[in-house]
């Protein structure tokens, strides 16, 4: 009986383990699709974030894809500015495809430290041909992130520990 | 070297330490108990059961590390890709290498007694499991998750929302892991019938599951998820051409892959068949030879 017990607490930390959101790691999707293929002089712009719901304990990762007539276009100068519009703080980045995952794409991140509406302006400049387009982005006050999954393998850990240390007590000793 | 193909090679991503961890801790855990029972020199630890597991492991890392997960987002077929990969390619290989009595081998002997007991014919566990596992609640549970996460809402938000991606792939795992246990019958054999019959109707029935959801988005002459009409597009191809491509990956070579081993599991009925009439004539043979005796 105490072994079906620790089997199932086992499973269901570890199920936790797996689905939890691990907010401490640097692990980003795409996220939310900002821009959808905007024309910005000869180019086109597809731009996501990442997290979804972006707040100020979190960096903000902003993922862009270049396109022109000829399909994707790599290795191009790309700036972003974003601007708080309340209080007109400015952040700059610049976009590489050494940060982003999809080496196509590129890659900017940002730590919005203010509550409230940004304003996104991303640039393009490749040959002298330039290309602008922007989107606003609400950013909301960071709340304690709890790294579940991590929570959840210290505790199957704790168990697994607990169950070895607890098998090898003189039977005495176990009461 | 073409830039998107040098792109496409180098696009990995390492960043996922829980998975990381799950597969080190399974690695570490079979490595361990092949080479305890080497020792012993028992039969379970052959090099083919090794290298099938390791094999299923780095379809495992190919699956969720590779370019194929960076470039799920942006191209359908490769996001069918990596599902085929996780429901058929690395189920059956670690099956084959018949993970758990290795893998309890590298549990200290309480501990691994301990856990036997939740195997035992009478226990609650064993009954629960071999009830969830059953061959056709096992073809059941996987077809209808393969069709729910064609729906196109959930698969839209699976591309966007990583969390759902992370429950879809899951459920694409283990519902490969469960029917392949039939398939396989790998230990613990809880369903222990040794009767070819019923994994090849699990068999042909996932032929069909699988093909009529490939012939549907090959055949398809609209894009049926609309999130790839608003990705970039790669070498340019289209949104309804991808789709095209990768209902042919779910119809053509997986119908393949089904046909190979519903053929080989005939021939394993054929010849369990013609054992057991050997048998039998045997037996009968012995009997009669007794009575003659008398």
């Amino acid at each position: 009986m105490k072994s079906l017990v620790v089997g199932i607490c086992c499973l269901v930390v570890g199920i936790l383990l797996a689905v939890g959101p691990l907010e401490s790691v640097n692990a980003h999707a795409l996220g939310r699709q900002q821009l959808e293929r905007v024309e910005a002089g000869p180019y086109r712009i597809t731009a996501w974030t990442d997290p979804l719901e972006p707040d100020t304990g979190r960096q903000l990762h902003l993922t862009i894809a270049v396109e022109d007539n000829s399909g994707l276009v790599l290795n191009a100068k790309i700036e972003v500015e974003a601007v708080h519009r309340q209080s007109g703080k400015k952040l700059l980045s610049v976009a590489s495809h050494e940060d982003a995952i999809n080496k196509l794409y590129y890659e900017a991140k940002f730590e919005p430290k203010d509550v409230g509406d940004w304003d996104f302006t991303i640039s393009v400049e490749k040959d002298g041909e330039v290309g602008e387009a922007g989107f606003a982005l609400k950013v909301a006050k960071g709340g304690r992130n709890l790294p579940i999954g991590w929570i959840g393998a210290g505790i199957v850990g704790v168990l697994i520990v607990g169950l070895v240390i607890f098998n090898r007590l003189p039977t005495s000793k176990r009461k | 070297m073409d830039p998107t193909l040098k792109a496409f090679l180098v696009s990995w991503d390492f960043q996922r330490p829980d998975v990381i961890g799950v597969l080190s801790i399974f690695s570490t855990l079979y490595a361990v108990g092949w080479i305890k029972l080497r020792r012993k020199q028992s039969q379970l630890a052959t090099w083919p059961r090794l290298m099938s597991y390791y094999a299923g492991i780095a379809t495992i890392i190919l699956a969720l590390f590779s370019s194929i997960d960076t470039f799920q987002s942006q191209l359908f077929f490769m996001h069918m890709t990596q599902h085929l990969l996780l429901m058929m390619a690395a189920p059956p290989l670690l099956w084959l290498g018949n993970p758990m009595p290795l893998m309890m081998w590298a549990i200290p002997r309480k501990e691994r007694q301990q856990l036997g007991r939740l195997l035992v014919q009478k226990s609650l566990f064993r009954r629960i499991i071999v009830t969830l596992t059953s061959p056709w609640l096992a073809w059941v549970l996987y077809s209808c998750n393969l069709w729910m996460w064609h729906d196109p809402n959930f698969y839209n938000t699976s591309t966007t929302n990583e969390f759902v991606h992370d429950i879809q792939h899951l459920t694409f795992f283990f519902s490969g892991m469960i029917l392949w246990w039939n398939l396989t019958d790998a230990a613990p054999q809880f369903h222990g019938d040794r009767n070819y019959v019923k994994r090849l109707g699990i068999v042909v029935a996932d032929f069909f599951s699988t093909m009529i959801l490939g012939v549907i988005l090959t055949m398809s002459g609209t894009v049926i998820y609309s999130h790839y009409e608003t990705v970039p597009r790669i070498a340019g191809i289209s949104a309804l051409y991808d789709q095209m491509i990768g209902g042919l990956l779910m119809w053509i070579p997986t119908g393949v892959f089904y046909i190979c081993i519903f053929l080989l599991l005939l021939s394993l009925q054929i010849q369990y068949s013609e054992n057991r009439s050997r048998l039998k004539n045997e037996q009968r043979r012995l009997k009669l030879k007794k009575e003659i005796l008398a």
